[in-house]
């Protein structure tokens, strides 16, 4: 039998795995949001991104294809204070402790998703987190330009947590420099309004300043001139050959961060 | 300049009155049948106004074009080229993240397709060149440069868009507050045209005009830069040159 749960509910929920996670060690508390699986921007990226791009039924359809996907559990993990003042200094590659959050503090994501997959399945629930997903079936990203099944920040815009920025980055109340997860489940809970409505870049105020950051001149004046293979192959040339001696471990993204930190929009809404 | 603009070639159009599901995704190079429906949160109002292009190649835009595209309030297109007076070319609508544009004459299945980018630009993809497109930027978003923001030594990098590999150039460009511009080589042996190697420059909206007694036809010869945020980018259609100030 069901376990019935409510929207303030579920927000303990995730905030309750943010700390038992480790989250504490990287991420501020984290803002948690919902979308309505039936969102029209859902079947607008199909356009926008790619026809590759999941609705959240069809995401939920891996899990148990006789559940009908109602809501999106999404969440902000914005990035602690202390990672982020490291990073500001940084022109070239990111601080340790950015890599350190990049790598680990993004397992800690993975795990908030898989062990919300769990509590709700337990509770009678259909749940998955497509990211999570996408990760087990594998997937090319440089066949997809760059791309993926399911973008956890276009999910974010659609749960009303922040719009893009020139850097590709979502901007939140929090600012930009944060991770996001998703969880996708037939438990039916409110919607938010999305605060800037519909327009995608609605916070940003395209100043630049994450166009000057960023050491691989991935980023132009228009969204459509971000240059995401380049910003990749900059990691490749410029950060993977400091990953033994600098940073101290294998495997896992090291990432960059520089266009999200030393901006106005780093932690809070410009 | 003409410019043709074709159909994104991911989008077939069938404008049914309603939405209707999509069809299955092909692979990644095919067309794939997507109807779109206007959902309503487009209004016309937020893009009528004066559009400037910009050719964009390989996701940068290189150069200015002399086209402007005028849409009135009430979806009347116009087109100005080269500063000429504007002449009617047809109508325009919003539908989803899609703005179409009908020529004169032309029936509804002709309407051409250009992608909403954010509210100060609309892109036109080329068919069959993909990495090709034309961006219209708000005429009203388009910020008048300022002699501070050049004023200084300049080094640029050209990069090979394909390939993306780059190199450095052997020269630097140095602009002074007075309008005035020179150029010291780093590489003494590389050929300057004669006539280039000093001018004048001026600022007109987001471009920078140099101007010189070389007669040698080239990019010396009417060389232009347009303003991107820290960076000067060689106004051209062939190739990618960017400009950093040391």
């Amino acid at each position: 039998m069901r376990v019935s749960y409510n929207a303030e509910q579920i927000v303990e929920m995730v905030k309750n795995l943010y700390r038992a996670t480790g989250g504490e060690s990287y991420y501020d508390e984290p803002l948690v949001s919902f979308a309505s699986a039936d969102d029209e921007w859902y079947r607008k990226y199909k356009t926008l991104i790619g026809p590759f791009h999941w609705t959240p039924a069809e995401a939920l359809h891996f899990d148990n294809p006789e559940a009908a996907a109602r809501s999106v559990i999404v969440w902000i993990l914005p990035v602690r204070e202390s990672i982020r003042k490291a990073n500001r200094s940084e022109t070239r590659i990111p601080a340790v402790s950015w890599a350190a959050m990049r790598s680990f503090g993004e397992l800690v994501n993975e795990n908030m998703r898989k062990q919300l997959c769990l509590l709700l399945k337990k509770s009678g629930y259909a749940a998955i987190a497509p990211h999570l997903e996408q990760l087990r079936q594998g997937y090319d990203i440089v066949k997809m330009n760059f791309c993926s099944h399911w973008s956890e920040r276009h999910t974010a815009f659609v749960a009303g947590l922040g719009t893009f920025g020139l850097s590709a980055g979502l901007i939140t109340e929090k600012g930009v420099a944060m991770r996001v997860g998703s969880v996708v489940t037939d438990l039916e809970l409110p919607p938010a309004k999305r605060p800037y409505g519909d327009d995608p870049f609605a916070w940003c105020t395209r100043c630049g300043a994450c166009a000057k950051r960023c050491p691989a001149h991935a980023i132009g004046k228009t969204f459509e001139e971000r240059d995401k293979p380049a910003c990749g192959a900059y990691i490749v040339a410029n950060v993977n050959p400091e990953r033994e001696k600098r940073y101290g471990w294998m495997e896992l993204n090291l990432g960059c961060g520089l266009c999200q930190t030393g901006v106005p929009c780093e932690h809070k809404r410009p | 300049m003409k410019i043709r603009f074709l159909l994104l070639p991911a989008l077939l159009l069938a404008f049914a009155g309603k939405a209707e599901e999509g069809k299955k995704a092909g692979t990644e190079n095919t067309p794939v049948p997507v109807t779109l429906k206007d959902t309503g949160i487009r209004k016309v109002k937020d893009y009528a106004g004066d559009w400037i292009a910009y050719w964009m190649q390989y996701n940068r835009i290189t150069a200015k074009l002399d086209t402007k595209f005028i849409l009135t309030q009430n979806g009347e297109w116009y087109v100005s080229i080269d500063g000429a007076p504007p002449e009617k070319k047809g109508s325009w609508r919003l539908v989803d993240e899609f703005l179409l544009l009908k020529p004169l004459g032309a029936a509804d299945k002709h309407e051409m397709l250009a992608k909403l980018v954010d509210r100060d630009h609309f892109l036109m993809q080329s068919e069959t060149q993909p990495n090709l497109a034309v961006v219209y930027r708000r005429a009203t978003a388009i910020r008048q440069g300022k002699p501070e923001q050049i004023q200084g030594s300049w080094r640029f990098t050209e990069q090979d868009p394909a390939t993306r590999k780059k190199r450095r150039s052997p020269f630097l460009l140095n602009f002074d507050g007075a309008g005035r511009y020179t150029v010291t080589l780093l590489v003494s042996s590389f050929p300057i045209p004669k006539g280039a190697e000093a001018g004048t420059y001026t600022i007109q909206g987001d471009v920078v005009i140099l101007k010189n007694r070389c007669q040698t036809p080239g990019i010396w010869k009417d060389m232009k830069f347009l303003l991107s945020f820290d960076n000067l980018v060689l106004d051209s259609r062939r190739g990618y040159v960017y400009g950093e100030k040391q």
